[in-house]
């Protein structure tokens, strides 16, 4: 063994350990951030506390003496904190999985129509809810708006795979040089533009109160998270967030190109079909429970990048992690900020990330993203 | 052995590659040269299992070629293509590792990959690169690094094929021999190369046999001594071209005088 592969055999060990310590940190800071979440509101319980309560919550430690500020943390902060974490967790591993798809640091979920067919999907609810209550079983009735999201986005997303799926049955990318995904881009552009077409039109039919609702809704918020709208979107999530780290390997070699891929070993019909079914799934679901909340998705996977490096065996986990952890500190701002009322969590996403998100890439001039 | 039989490839009205016979042999390097556009990317694509013949067969072991995934293709034959553009900053050791695509959770020989990868290497010169960001590397560094991928990647199996497209072409002369050294030595292990290459004197310096593509066909194939002839190379390169016999080797050597 040479000197110079000695001391790289030396430097590889380093730098593996080291994304192994920032994971760490990055789930460390979760925990902290989601603590914080249960314990900081209208009535403040305490970090001390909130872990213990957290912890008489386990089946194992026999029944919590039930008390008024206990029934707060059980029907209002436990499920708002693990929305806004849920959320985050599928926002930041989702847009760390269409990055790496489209092999662009830009890219984010809604490029591949998701948001767009939400979008369209919830307007389409708010302004002729009226109407559509009839066609629903009673019981479905409260979650018009999540299932018209949700449906939405997979209907759009399904739409976009199709369209680019038909350019590769016709031979186009027969070369197998990037076009699967290029068609991907340009379908997700199109359809995304319908959509965004589509949403207009029901702005324009819409009334004053609509429109606010409509608002609130296109800016995101976990805040009116209950129990029976949370369970059915975790269940769609975690699929996402217990196999797309499975695709890490593949989404290392897409970084070469789809052909390089393909030559190396990828399936890239199979990974292509796989994310976007998965990221569809956990992004629907999120869009579903909590509007449309931007910034997460694009930046949070740059930011783990950053710490832990390009291998998407760290990016996906860090992403998820850390997507987790800033919305629920998101959160916290939405509902502490300015009290008793409540800001859009995409606002607060926005507000502060943006500004952030800028001073990192102005004082890393120079050095490549 | 990965070996072309009367394979052909249209794609409408365009024949990109017209009956060609080509067998890599295990333990030789075979080089493809010819003009632009006479097809020579189109034959290593038919040979890697890019595309698939629309006549003729295509067949790695006597299998057909169409039938296997990538997978499977990824452990019989690596590629090296003309470019490869990375996004993201892996460093160039993470590229090479990227040459064995392993399930993951194999974690445990994570390490010994690692050594194994820097050994591949440092026979090309680039050790001293593995910690660099691909992407701020010089086009023959990166190059190299490549190519130490795809020797990473041939070498997971005995027996294996080795298809590199214009490896040398952004090496400085010296880099160029290094890089023909190794595909030569990487033959000797007994790896079926295939190696396009531009410079006539490259490949009858390295290669085994030389194989002359023009217009989608095969004209000829062949020894260094038996293919290069000054009336063949004007007519397929449209050059005037001397050949004698290499002052410092045994085979012959071209020199160019011109257009013909």
């Amino acid at each position: 063994m040479s000197e110079a592969s000695f001391a790289a055999s030396y430097w590889w060990r380093r730098s593996r350990a080291a994304r192994q310590r920032g994971l760490t940190l990055l789930a460390l800071v979760f925990g902290a951030s989601f603590l914080l979440s249960i314990a900081i509101g209208a009535t403040d319980v305490g970090m001390a506390e909130a872990l213990a309560w957290l912890w008489s919550l386990l089946p194992v430690n026999g029944e919590a003496p039930a008390s008024g500020a206990q029934a707060v943390l059980l029907q209002i902060r436990l499920p708002r904190a693990l929305a806004a974490a849920a959320v985050g967790a599928a926002l930041g591993i989702s847009g760390a999985t269409v990055q790496g798809l489209f092999r662009n640091p830009l890219a984010d979920p809604g490029l591949i129509g998701i948001s767009g067919g939400a979008s369209l999907a919830a307007v389409a609810a708010i302004v002729l809810g009226g109407s559509l209550h009839g066609l629903l079983p009673h019981v479905l009735r409260p979650f018009l708006l999540p299932l018209a999201a949700f449906a939405g986005s997979i209907v759009a997303t399904l739409l976009v795979y199709r369209i680019a799926a038909l350019r590769d049955d016709l031979g186009i990318a027969a070369l197998r040089d990037d076009l699967g995904i290029a068609a991907l881009l340009l379908a997700g552009i199109a359809i995304n533009a319908i959509a965004m077409a589509g949403v207009g039109v029901f702005i324009f039919m819409s009334t004053d109160d609509q429109l606010r609702s409509l608002n609130f809704w296109m800016l995101g918020s976990v805040g009116g998270t209950t129990w029976q709208t949370l369970l059915p979107a975790l269940v769609l999530m975690l699929p996402a967030c217990l196999l797309l780290p499975r695709l890490a390997r593949a989404l290392d070699l897409f970084s070469m190109g789809e052909r390089q891929a393909w030559l190396s070993g990828v399936d890239t019909n199979r990974l292509r079909r796989r994310a976007v079914i998965l990221v569809a799934l956990a992004v629907g679901a999120a869009v579903a429970i909590s509007g449309t909340i931007g910034f997460i998705g694009l930046v949070v996977p740059h930011l783990v990048r950053l710490m832990l490096g390009p291998d998407h065996r760290g990016v996906l986990a860090g992403s998820a992690l850390l997507g987790a952890a800033l919305l629920g500190g998101a959160d916290i701002l939405a509902r502490t900020l300015v009290v008793p009322a409540e800001l859009p969590i995409g606002l607060v996403t926005a507000l502060v990330g943006g500004p952030f998100f800028l001073w990192l890439l102005l004082r890393r001039r120079g050095g490549a993203v | 052995m990965l070996a072309l039989r009367q394979a052909s490839y249209r794609i409408g009205a365009a024949t990109l590659a017209d009956g060609i016979d080509l067998a890599l042999r295990p333990g030789e390097v075979t080089a493809l040269v010819g003009p632009n556009g006479a097809g020579k990317s189109t034959i290593l694509r038919l040979l890697a299992g890019e595309i698939a013949p629309t006549s003729g067969h295509a067949e790695l072991d006597g299998m057909p070629i169409a039938a296997m995934d990538a997978a499977t293709l990824a452990r019989r034959r690596a590629v090296l293509p003309q470019h490869t553009v990375t996004s993201f900053g892996f460093d160039a050791l993470a590229i090479v590792l990227m040459g064995r695509h392993e399930p993951a959770g194999a974690s445990a020989g994570a390490a010994d990959a690692a050594d194994g990868a820097l050994a591949v290497m440092d026979e090309l010169g680039v050790a001293h690169l593995a910690h660099r960001d691909i992407r701020t590397l010089s086009g023959g560094e990166q190059q190299r690094v490549h190519l130490a991928r795809t020797l990473w990647q041939v070498r997971a199996a005995p027996d294996n094929h080795l298809l590199l497209d214009e490896p040398t072409s952004s090496l400085d002369i010296a880099h160029q021999f290094d890089a023909l050294e190794a595909a030569r030595a990487e033959a000797r292990r007994g790896t079926a190369v295939l190696v396009v290459l531009h410079d006539l004197n490259l490949a009858a310096c390295f290669a085994d046999s030389i194989a002359v593509a023009k217009a989608g066909r095969i004209v000829a194939h062949g020894t260094a001594g038996d293919v290069l002839e000054p009336e063949a190379i004007a007519a397929w390169f449209g050059v005037r071209a001397l050949v004698a016999p290499h002052p410092a080797g045994e085979g012959p050597m071209v020199v160019f005088c011109g257009r013909s």
